[in-house]
């Protein structure tokens, strides 16, 4: 397992990659190329975010997955020095 | 006669066309005719007339026939005149330049063919208007394309970055990363 901050560079990264590749897919709704990357790199940054949510709790709104506790606001807020 | 300090003359050659009057007293500046009861056919501008068609333009706001002998008609611009130069300054600006018609230019304020007979020694040396432009070779990407239109290359998915590099850079297309380096141009 990753440590905290460098999970979050790697989702961070695969996030980029999928909206560059959106971006380009704009442009070009049929390249082939262009939807496999795209495919790759959400798959990808799915299987990050669900490991960083799953050990450092949720990275946003739709990732709390303890039914009994809100643990959104648990969690250090980005201004805190435990966040970064 | 002078009032104050302008000649009432020349006061037509200091209005504009809306502010143009007869100087008969009569305040309407629409004076289609001048009516002075002295029996005058001039309006005090200097110019005998009495006709519409011809002579002072002061009778009429809106003629357009000037008379020569009407000396309170507004003067003519004067004519941009110079060696060629490209310079539109008057011609008392330059009085050293002796050649004082206007010649023609392509617009680019440089005259298209050396003038040698010009005693201002200012022309510069001749140069096309287009020695400047891309030449539309068979060897330049843009020969054949129309004017007045917009070209633009299509873009590849090739070349790419992984992701970390990518985000650091700005973008994941290493064709599209353009870094600033600033400074004077090179």
């Amino acid at each position: 397992m990753m440590e905290r901050s460098a999970l979050l560079k790697e989702i961070q990264a695969e996030d980029f990659a999928v909206y560059e590749a959106a971006l380009y897919l704009n442009g070009h709704p049929a390249c082939a190329d262009a939807l496999a990357y795209y495919r790759c790199h959400r798959d990808r940054a799915a299987e990050l975010k669900s490991q960083y949510e799953e050990h450092y709790g949720p990275l946003t709104l739709y990732g709390n997955r303890d039914c009994s506790c809100w643990n959104w606001v648990k969690s250090p807020w980005p201004w805190e020095k435990e966040a970064n | 006669m002078i009032r104050g300090n302008v000649i009432v003359n020349d006061q037509y050659r200091n209005q504009s066309l809306w502010q143009r009057r007869c100087t008969c007293q009569n305040d309407s500046w629409r004076t289609p005719s001048c009516p002075r009861t002295d029996g005058s056919r001039s309006c005090g501008c200097g110019a005998d007339s009495d006709s519409f068609s011809s002579g002072c333009s002061c009778r009429s706001a809106f003629s357009r026939i000037r008379s020569t002998e009407c000396s309170s008609y507004p003067q003519s611009p004067l004519p941009v005149s110079g060696c060629g130069c490209g310079s539109t300054a008057p011609a008392e600006a330059a009085p050293k330049c002796t050649n004082r018609s206007a010649l023609p230019s392509c617009g680019c304020q440089n005259a298209p063919t050396p003038v040698t007979d010009c005693s201002c020694q200012k022309v510069p040396a001749p140069r096309g208007c287009c020695e400047d432009a891309v030449a539309l070779t068979e060897e330049n990407a843009l020969f054949g394309k129309s004017l007045a239109m917009v070209y633009s290359p299509h873009q590849c998915f090739r070349e790419l970055y992984d992701p970390k590099k990518g985000l650091c850079s700005g973008t994941v297309f290493s064709e599209l990363h353009k870094p600033f380096h600033g400074g004077n141009c090179r």
